[in-house]
């Protein structure tokens, strides 16, 4: 049975987190003298007092079981997009309600789809406001509250279970409260290093720091309407690239890499095939764009190099246009967009690994048709995976495809032209951010029709709650068991 | 960990007026905004606009004056010329001293250079005496070119300040719009408060009275003690205990009372 009161103390918890992040934006707004201190201060003192209201009446918690933690997990997402929504909404220019809705939906899943035609134009503690929702969606809200709250052994666990997938649990072998500990421990020293290394190569502090959140959280947000185009600087797309790379592995493995342990980055056949695919799609697209004379083969190598890893880490961070690319290199980065990054890190979509994990089931389906009494696993890392998490991938995948099909299919409905339809539906689902078509690297999601942001908008949701949680949630209060 | 149910509903109140408040005050702060902005396009854009629209009518009139000087109307001519000169310099420096856009002194600038020459000209033809013919040409072919130039100056700093006065009228619909929004915000966030609100009520004042009269009910004397089952430790708590020590001590008298 789900405590309501449980519940509504914990989504307490991660309004005042989010209160936090909104009281720090107010003060850099009050210091750069904008006009966006009020919508800030007042969204920040909103969202402390319903955050703060249940820690008043609801007594500390000892234990929480599963269904109460998935519910905190899927609430908690869904009640931060609408409080993150609020100072965009009273603050104005743009953002309509449905914008103001989208851009939060898509900071806090760290999509990094856009909205917004003149990013400029934002206030500094507005703009921060904005890279700061996907700082917070980016290792999870979830996760973050729970580094802040006393250690509970029942409380830690359920959120643990209902927050990280089963197959991102395979590369820990240790407790939850300390796999929190590592996730952020990483998360944070990411962050610090990009931000020394863009300071250091030219960037102001705050763009240093903006697009480092951006990178390491995977969002793509920029404070620049020509995103990292705008700096022409070679050597910062390469730090860039780096770091988009490194946040799309997962954090596991790389504390496990730093501390020098046997499994690690380099030893991971998953990784090692994350890379190779990667790889040879820079190639190929460097081939073309070299051969259709778009540009040189260092200009090909540099472009296609930031876009592919770019798209494949669900960053979204953009350098080129490519919705000028020829079809060949388009369909390429679509299927990036769609592969997403590895299980463990902070992008979303579909992963890598269920994608490598989909072929090794294929494999073993096509080796019992030839031996149909041989006894076969599906292995990741050496390890054998339990056919119950392989059928569960297996279903993920059929619901992720469904799901995406399902958008494409409406957006056309509402006019969206079939490009347009079908690369926002896969860049929001995969959490990745721009598109092909009207919604590419240097577009935004503005033009397209209400219905369509709103439908967009679920979307990102489900991708970044990897959608099983939040059907088994409706089913959760539908009342099956 | 607060126990008390009275400071908890005092908290909540709190709390509840400490968003109102909030919420009043910065409506109140963007209302004043929009009266600042609404103050600003009328007190100085318009008045810049009044002034342009003086000016370009002096000029009209000054024009009108080396007309009529020409044909030989000298009196009323020389008084046109004069009158509109002082009109037009009045006008000039009310717009300097009220100058709203960053623009605005170069535009300044540009009308008193124009107007410069268009009146040295204006004058060149009055202080030379010239004949009609000499005169009409003189203002054929400097004069009003002059004027036109003028005209043109003038007009270029009417045209800023309209296009500022739109502006800002857009600005004004915008504050508006956002003076709006704590409101509708807060709204919400009240409705919230208040389901929020009714529900621990429910939890933590219906549900303990509700536990308390079922256990009673189901009471009798041989249980020896009431269990309501109150999980919480506020005053539903210390009202179960306070029972129990009052059936603790009435079965007690009972008992002696037996002896």
């Amino acid at each position: 049975m789900v405590r309501k009161k449980v519940v509504i103390k914990y989504l307490g918890y991660i309004l005042l987190f989010n209160a936090l992040f909104l009281f720090i934006s107010a003060m850099i707004s009050y210091v750069q003298k904008e006009n966006s201190l009020n919508a800030l201060l007042f969204s920040a003192v909103l969202t402390a007092i319903l955050g703060g209201f249940p820690q008043i009446f609801v007594e500390k918690i000892e234990e929480i079981s599963f269904q109460e933690g998935l519910a905190i997990s899927v609430l908690g997402w869904i009640i931060t997009c609408f409080i993150g929504m609020i100072p965009f909404y009273i603050w104005g220019g743009e953002f309509t309600l449905v914008n103001a809705l989208f851009e939060s939906v898509s900071g806090y899943t760290t999509t990094g789809a856009s909205i917004l035609n003149d990013v400029e134009a934002l206030p500094k503690g507005l703009l921060f406001w904005r890279i700061s929702t996907s700082f917070i969606g980016g290792v999870g809200i979830i996760l973050f509250v729970l580094l802040v709250l006393p250690e509970k052994k029942g409380v830690q666990a359920s959120f643990y279970r209902s927050e990280v997938s089963d197959l991102s649990k395979m590369s820990f072998r240790i407790r939850s409260r300390h796999i929190i500990r590592i996730i952020t421990t990483v998360y944070f020293s990411l962050i610090i290093l990009e931000t020394i290394l863009l300071k250091m190569l030219g960037m102001s502090f705050f763009d240093a720091l903006s697009h480092s959140f951006s990178t390491v959280a995977t969002s793509g947000f920029s404070t620049r309407n020509l995103s990292v185009a705008a700096f022409q600087n070679p050597w910062m797309e390469i730090v860039i690239m780096f770091f988009m790379l490194l946040s799309s592995l997962h954090f596991g493995l790389i504390f496990l890499t730093i501390t020098r342990q046997k499994q690690n980055i380099f030893t991971s056949l998953p990784v090692r095939s994350y890379v190779i695919v990667m790889f040879i799609g820079i190639i190929l697209i460097t081939l073309q764009l070299t051969h259709e004379k778009i540009f040189d083969f260092w200009e090909s190598l540099r472009y296609a190099s930031f876009q592919v890893i770019s798209l494949a880490s669900t960053t979204g961070l953009v350098t080129a246009d490519t919705s000028v690319w020829p079809i060949f290199s388009i369909l390429l980065l679509c299927y990036y967009t769609i592969q997403c990054g590895m299980v463990g890190s902070t992008s979303g979509g579909l992963k890598f690994d269920r994608i490598y994990l989909f072929f090794s089931s294929v494999k073993k389906q096509l080796k019992l048709i030839i031996h149909p009494e041989g006894i076969y696993a599906v292995r990741m890392n050496k390890k054998a995976i339990e056919h119950d998490l392989e059928l569960q991938i297996m279903v993920f995948i059929v619901l992720y495809i469904l799901t995406f099909s399902v958008t494409t299919l409406l957006l056309s409905a509402m006019g969206v032209d079939g490009m347009t339809a079908f690369s926002a539906s896969i860049a929001t689902i995969g959490n990745v951010g721009p598109g092909f078509g009207d919604v590419s690297s240097f577009g935004n999601y503005a033009h397209l029709p209400d219905a369509a942001k709103y439908l967009l908008s679920a979307n990102m949701l489900l991708g970044r709650l990897e959608i099983m949680n939040v059907f088994a949630l409706f089913m959760m209060l539908g009342g099956k068991k | 960990m607060i126990k008390s149910l009275k400071i908890k509903i005092l908290l909540s109140f709190t709390l509840l007026i400490f968003m109102l408040l909030g919420a009043g005050i910065m409506s109140i702060f963007e209302f004043s905004n929009i009266g600042d902005s609404v103050d600003k396009v009328l007190k100085n854009n318009y008045q810049s606009i009044e002034s342009a629209k003086k000016m370009a009518d002096a000029l009209e009139r000054e024009n009108n004056g080396i007309l009529l000087w020409l044909i030989g109307d000298r009196d009323s001519g020389m008084e046109a010329i004069h009158h509109s000169d002082s009109t037009i310099r009045k006008a000039i420096s009310e717009t300097d001293s009220n100058i709203t856009e960053a623009e605005e002194p170069e535009y300044i600038s540009a009308i008193i250079q124009a107007y410069d020459l268009y009146h040295t000209s204006v004058l060149k033809i009055v202080d030379d005496g010239s004949s009609l013919g000499e005169g009409k040409n003189r203002f054929e072919m400097e004069t009003q070119t002059l004027f036109f130039n003028t005209k043109k100056a003038i007009n270029y700093l009417m045209a800023l300040n309209q296009d500022q006065m739109y502006r800002q009228s857009g600005i004004v619909k915008e504050k508006s719009r956002r003076a709006m929004m704590p409101a509708i915000v807060s709204i919400a966030a009240a409705v919230i408060f208040v389901l929020l609100f009714n529900f621990f009520i429910a939890i933590y004042f219906s549900h303990p009275i509700k536990k308390l009269i079922n256990s009673i009910k189901e009471f009798y004397p041989e249980k020896g003690r009431l269990n309501a089952h109150i999980s919480s430790q506020d005053e539903f708590k210390t009202l179960e205990e306070e029972i129990n020590n009052l059936i603790y001590r009435l079965l007690k008298k009972r008992d002696n009372v037996t002896e």
